[in-house]
């Protein structure tokens, strides 16, 4: 009998979702400003490396559900506990885990605020700036 | 059998017509070679039932300035190529339509980076037309036998007849507003139009266009209870390779139909004139409930499908 599950209430499926469209805005971003003055046929090449999303569509028709509500309460939307379900919060909570890898896998500069490829990076790939490591 | 007309189509439909599930976020749906394609399968019928290709004709409808009247039997006129067939519906209720949004099926699966799109609508509209279709003339029958005495008569009728009642039955759709309704103060007016039966002479079939339903402006909730039932999914087999199934979001957009309708143009029962919340909530047809809400929630899905316009049945 086949696996059925219900989209929502997987939450591991929803933090792999989410860390995916958000790996997926960075790089299409990267290659996008990198490429801007590319030929059509080089963009679609380098578009195409991009890693693409691997899980079933309805992860991430939920997950977008999940951003819009994410930015609508960040933009002032108030919802009394009512307004929302369960599964609503249960989500913000795997959103806001997701925000935090994809944060902490792609460090800001502190001086540019442009995000890194690795957290490993020694120099930032916007303003060029060398970063300091513990201990070095 | 010769060729079919259904004599209604005024309008012209498509495979995402009558409240099907969309894909809430996104407007253009990928279809791929080797899924289902409800147009192929148009053209596949008509090719193998009938010796032309003209399933449907257009501009055979005719227009009245009448008011549709949604306690009325609906008649549909189909017509073969020298034969004409008329086949009358019940009163097509809630129930009916409920069942039917269930039994549409849209469900997508990744392949590699392609999604592949299956949809299967016309099961569904075979069982609605078996359950709302009470007569049927124009057929030979068995000799001394009377359609009644046949039992379960409706299975035996040619699958594209069945399909041709259904297609008219969930005929309606959303037509752009017109400069004055953008002018409502405080509402929000979605304009339907729909085929509905035979003219009462027989002639061809009953057009309506500016059924007007006013709203009330949703709030911010309602939105979002719209936006989380057409986003809910079921995945089957497998987070990773498995087929996501939209149940699709039709339920809620009654309830919210409902909630917000404030009046409504163009429509009566058994004569009267539809008016005031109440009447308006028990005697409107759920097809055109669903229609107008889904409007009032997503009005830019005047945004079809590839696949429609490849039909090249949209304009």
């Amino acid at each position: 009998m086949a696996q059925v599950i219900q989209v929502e209430r997987d939450q591991e499926g929803l933090h792999e979702a989410l860390v995916g469209l958000f790996e997926e805005s960075y790089q299409m971003g990267a290659v996008g400003s990198a490429l801007r003055h590319a030929d059509e046929d080089t963009r679609e090449r380098a578009l195409s490396s991009v890693e693409p999303l691997k899980l079933s569509p309805g992860y991430y028709t939920w997950s977008h559900y999940l951003l819009d509500l994410g930015y609508s309460i960040a933009a002032g939307a108030q919802y009394s506990a009512e307004m929302l379900t369960r599964a609503d919060v249960a989500g913000l909570q795997t959103l806001a885990r997701a925000k935090a890898k994809f944060e902490s896998d792609h460090p800001a500069c502190s001086s540019c605020g442009a995000r890194q490829d690795s957290k490993l990076a020694s120099k930032c790939k916007g303003c060029g700036i060398s970063f300091l490591r513990a201990g070095s | 059998m010769g060729a079919l007309r259904v004599l209604s189509r005024s309008i012209r439909l498509h495979p995402f017509a009558a409240g099907e599930p969309r894909h809430p976020l996104r407007q253009r749906l990928p279809c791929r070679t080797g899924t289902f394609r409800l147009s192929s399968l148009r053209k596949f019928q008509t090719q193998n039932h009938f010796s032309e290709g003209a399933f449907m004709s257009e501009n055979t409808s005719t227009e009245t300035n009448a008011m549709l009247d949604l306690a009325k039997p609906r008649a549909i006129m189909l017509q073969g190529n020298s034969k004409m067939f008329t086949l009358t519906c019940r009163r097509v209720v809630a129930d009916d339509w409920v069942a039917y949004f269930k039994a549409l099926e849209y469900t997508q699966k990744r392949d590699g980076r392609d999604l592949v799109t299956t949809q299967d609508y016309d099961t569904a509209r075979l069982q609605l037309a078996h359950a709302v279709l009470v007569f049927a003339e124009g057929y030979r029958l068995p000799e001394f036998k009377t359609l009644d005495a046949i039992e379960n008569w409706q299975a035996k009728l040619p699958v594209p007849h069945r399909l041709g009642v259904a297609d008219i039955l969930a005929s309606t759709r959303a037509v752009p507003a017109d400069d004055e309704d953008a002018l409502v103060f405080d509402a929000a007016c979605v304009t339907l139009s729909c085929v509905w039966s035979a003219l009462e002479d027989g002639s061809g079939m009953e057009s309506f266009s500016g059924l007007k339903h006013y709203f009330n402006t949703p709030t911010e909730e309602q939105h979002r209870r719209y936006a989380r039932e057409a986003s809910r999914s079921i995945v089957l087999g497998g987070n990773r390779a498995g087929t996501t199934v939209f149940p699709g979001a039709q339920a809620e957009l009654i309830k919210l139909y409902d909630q917000l309708i404030d009046s409504v143009e163009g429509y009566c029962s058994n004569g009267l004139k539809l008016h005031g919340r109440g009447m308006i909530v028990s005697e409107m047809d759920a097809h055109h409930k669903v229609m107008a809400a889904q409007q009032l929630f997503q009005p830019q899905q005047q945004v079809v499908s590839v696949e429609a316009k490849e039909a090249g049945s949209i304009e």
